[in-house]
């Protein structure tokens, strides 16, 4: 059975991207526009892995993150950011708030790929 | 008119007319660059939704190509030609969906630069309204104290607005980023 994966961005353009290279590979990947979406998508089913980015309105990357990890069945599920923000600070935030990884923008749909294959199989 | 009465008169007069003009042209650059993002953001969705189906029916042409080639007769050259081509494909592809996320990091600069156009307006706004509270009759005193307190409030507004105007776009360019897992 297909992997699921949800993808969060305030980018229609971004996540056509992430979606076309996601499904080209393979994986049931469900869109939302950003973090207060996502975290009502995410409520409602168990993806197999989240990708978020950063900077959206309502909700940004790292407040989902943390709401995530609040609930009991988000405590082990991957989450990957795919963002513009490239700084350790950023990224040590990130990891803190429970990532458990870090994709700086713009993606490269293989190496995207290769990673969450890497991640979640 | 004395001569306090005009140098009053021309500093509220400089005040003014410097603050509305440049909030004038602030509101026109602010109007443009919303119009550039709503264009760049129309342009990527229509470029993007064309370019990945015209990928989609490349593949499905492909698909047909293979079933062709596939009825026993020999034709291994045309198939490595066909195959090598898939690679090419597949590499400009990879590289069209890498740079066509422009429009995601030009609209947060775009962002940034009209929330400063914003935080200008405000404070050329601070500046505008001093200049119609001096009176004519003020004491030089007091004028020189407004002054004080309305250069003041413009310093705060400008701190203000660095303050809550973090860059969230280093990339200058498209090269696709780092990847780090923890």
């Amino acid at each position: 059975m297909a992997k699921s994966i949800l993808a969060v961005d305030d980018s229609g353009s971004l996540r056509q991207m992430v979606v076309f290279s996601l499904k080209a590979a393979g994986y049931l990947v469900t869109e939302a526009v950003d973090g207060q979406d996502g975290l009502e998508k995410a409520s409602q089913q168990v993806f197999d892995l989240v990708l978020t980015d950063q900077n959206m309105p309502r909700m940004d990357g790292l407040t989902l993150i943390r709401s995530l990890r609040a609930l009991p069945t988000y405590q082990r599920v991957p989450i990957l950011m795919l963002t513009t923000e490239a700084s350790d600070e950023m990224k040590s935030k990130g990891r803190a708030a429970g990532a458990n990884g870090w994709l700086v923008k713009p993606f490269d749909p293989q190496r995207l790929t290769e990673v969450v294959k890497k991640v979640i199989g | 008119m004395t001569q306090q009465r005009s140098l009053t008169l021309g500093i509220k007069n400089l005040l003014g007319a410097v603050s509305g003009q440049s909030i004038d042209h602030l509101t026109e650059v602010d109007t443009d660059l919303l119009q550039t993002s709503l264009l760049i953001t129309e342009a990527i969705d229509k470029l993007a939704a064309s370019f990945l189906a015209i990928h989609a029916a490349v593949n499905v042409q492909q698909g047909i190509v293979d079933t062709l080639l596939g009825d026993g007769s020999d034709h291994d050259a045309e198939r490595k030609k066909i195959d090598a081509l898939r690679v090419e494909i597949g590499g400009h592809v990879n590289a069209a969906i890498t740079s066509l996320q422009f429009q995601d990091m030009t609209s947060q600069l775009v962002d940034r630069s009209r929330n400063r156009i914003l935080g200008l307006h405000e404070s050329l706004t601070v500046l505008r309204d001093c200049a119609a509270q001096i009176s004519e009759q003020i004491a030089l005193g007091a004028l020189a104290m407004q002054l004080d307190q309305t250069r003041e409030a413009v310093s705060q507004h400008s701190s203000k607005l660095d303050g809550a105007l973090r860059k969230s776009v280093s990339q200058t360019h498209l090269e696709s980023g780092d990847i780090e897992l923890f």
